[in-house]
């Protein structure tokens, strides 16, 4: 049975907690449009991933540090150019992969090999990388639902949240720091290249069913799981690589299941 | 009695100047009107109130233990955001920020406010549901929920045909006559009907009291003569000595 392994146990934890993140925050970014930040912000993460190898130190590490650094510098671009922001992400989405790129080659002997974190590898998923994926999640249940009312207000109108009296920047802060901590904690699931799709397929799929932000929060958490589980399984069926396979299962679990709700208009027309 | 005074008021918005000089008071109960072409620098004007814009210049005093509703334009937030009808009229109460959601009878004032304009059946549907005047009503009913002094109301360029507005302002004041309104409009119809003074903004600012305004006060603020301030792609319907340029034309 595949279930006793040590590795397949981890993977497995890996999926429950990866799942809560698409779920509550994947959900958020969707939300709020800022799903090319959240790709720029996993791209250029890659910079801290090669200058991890460089020093010899864990790689993620710096990883959440680059993350943390380009999304502080995408709110302030945000705030003062507005329409030219999104220039700036395509700018340090690239320079953030060719700084990883020159800190591999600068570290001498054969060059490591870069694909599990490119690609991501749930089956090689380290005792550290699970525990930052369970504070991760945890913290963020603790954060947005201690104040989840102020949470909406805030994300819906920032305008009337602050003549309320919030303190609307630093809610800002937290929510573009978590996408930061979201994009480095599903990198070892699906990889840089895929981080987008996890966070954002799960949550497209639940808004198909769902007009209301808690329901869709909890349904797409729902859709994250399954289709983490089942492209995790389907790979170590066939052997191939399970980022991929996750990807590929959750966007056909999307078109599936918005193909199912046309028919199903349709048929309610026809009759 | 006077509870709110804007003067020489100069407004930037990053590099470029969008309001110079303006200055304007407000009394007790009073409907003040605000007029002008698309860009002229109504809704900064407003925003600049609620203190959401900084200003250069100036000063903009209001009474003291006044309190200040605000209903914006539709295009400053995210008509798309999964949020219902009452959650957003619950999160105008005074007590939103401080409490963890709303203090005791704010339930029942919400729905107060939603039984008296016409909400009540759609409390529970998300704010994508609603067409254009239920929309503006939410907002309404949201500054509302923190009982304000003075109104702000920033209309967008096409939601409530304009009997209906002219209702609502109605409405408001037949409840509290003490309720100060200033109202942005696109409309001049709603304007002469409802307002007690008009201010004409056009980056510089000209206040005039009463609901009157001859149609050479009305030529110097949108720079060519103008009956009627329509909606949507045409801001105003001109008159002849405008077509006549036209025509000049080979």
């Amino acid at each position: 049975m595949i279930f006793s392994y040590q590795f397949v146990q981890r993977a497995l934890i890996a999926t429950l907690f990866a799942g809560i993140i698409s779920g509550v925050l994947g959900t958020l970014i969707t939300e709020k449009k800022k799903i090319m930040m959240t790709s720029g912000v996993a791209h250029a993460s890659f910079g801290g991933i090669g200058l991890g190898y460089l020093l010899g130190i864990d790689p993620m590490l710096p990883a959440l540090g680059v993350a943390g650094l380009v999304v502080m510098v995408m709110k302030q671009m945000e705030e003062k150019l507005s329409s030219h922001s999104d220039t700036v992400m395509g700018m340090l989405w690239a320079l953030g992969m060719a700084l990883g790129m020159i800190f591999v080659g600068l570290r001498p002997g054969y060059p490591p090999d870069m694909t599990s974190y490119l690609f991501g590898d749930i089956l090689t998923i380290s005792e550290r990388d699970l525990l930052f994926m369970v504070i991760v999640s945890v913290g963020f249940l603790m954060i947005y639902s201690f104040r989840f009312e102020q949470w909406k207000i805030v994300l819906f109108d920032e305008e009337h949240a602050k003549l309320q009296g919030l303190m609307v920047d630093r809610y800002k802060t937290v929510f573009y720091l978590s996408i930061a901590v979201a994009v480095i904690a599903m990198i070892k699931v699906v990889g840089i290249i895929l981080t987008l799709a996890i966070l954002t397929t799960p949550p497209m799929t639940a808004k198909l069913f769902t007009k209301r932000l808690l329901p869709r929060m909890i349904l797409a958490t729902i859709f994250a799981w399954i289709t983490i589980f089942l492209g995790f399984f389907l790979s170590f069926l066939i052997d191939v690589p399970s980022g991929a396979m996750i990807i590929f299962v959750s966007v056909l679990v999307y078109f599936l299941m918005a193909g199912g709700k046309k028919m199903e208009k349709v048929l309610a027309i026809r009759k | 009695m006077k509870i709110l005074e804007v003067r020489n008021l100069d407004v930037y918005r990053g590099d470029k100047k969008i309001l110079e000089d303006v200055s304007f008071s407000l009394n007790r109960g009073e409907v003040l009107g605000i007029l002008g072409p698309n860009g002229g620098g109504k809704s900064t004007l407003v925003q600049t109130i609620t203190r959401a814009i900084p200003f250069n210049k100036g000063v903009v005093w209001i009474h003291k233990g006044e309190r200040l509703g605000y209903v914006p334009q539709f295009a400053t937030f995210d008509l798309q955001f999964p949020i219902t009808v009452e959650e957003v009229i619950l999160s105008g109460s005074a007590h939103f920020s401080k409490r963890k959601r709303i203090a005791a009878g704010d339930d029942s004032k919400a729905k107060d406010l939603m039984k008296q304009f016409q909400l009540l059946d759609v409390a529970d549907h998300p704010i994508s549901d609603l067409s254009g005047g239920q929309t503006q009503r939410v907002l309404i009913c949201r500054a509302l929920m923190g009982e304000p002094t003075i109104l702000l109301m920033d209309e967008p360029t096409a939601s409530i045909d304009f009997q209906t507005k002219d209702q609502i302002i109605r409405q408001l004041k037949d409840k509290d006559p003490e309720l100060s309104i200033v109202l942005v409009s696109h409309d001049l119809n709603v304007i002469n009907q409802t307002v007690d003074s008009i201010l004409c903004v056009n980056f510089h600012a000209d206040f005039h009291a009463g609901n009157r305004l001859e149609s050479d006060q009305l030529k110097k603020v949108y720079g060519c003569p103008i009956e009627v301030v329509l909606h949507g792609e045409i801001p105003h319907r001109i008159l002849d000595s405008h077509l006549k340029k036209e025509e000049d034309k080979p």
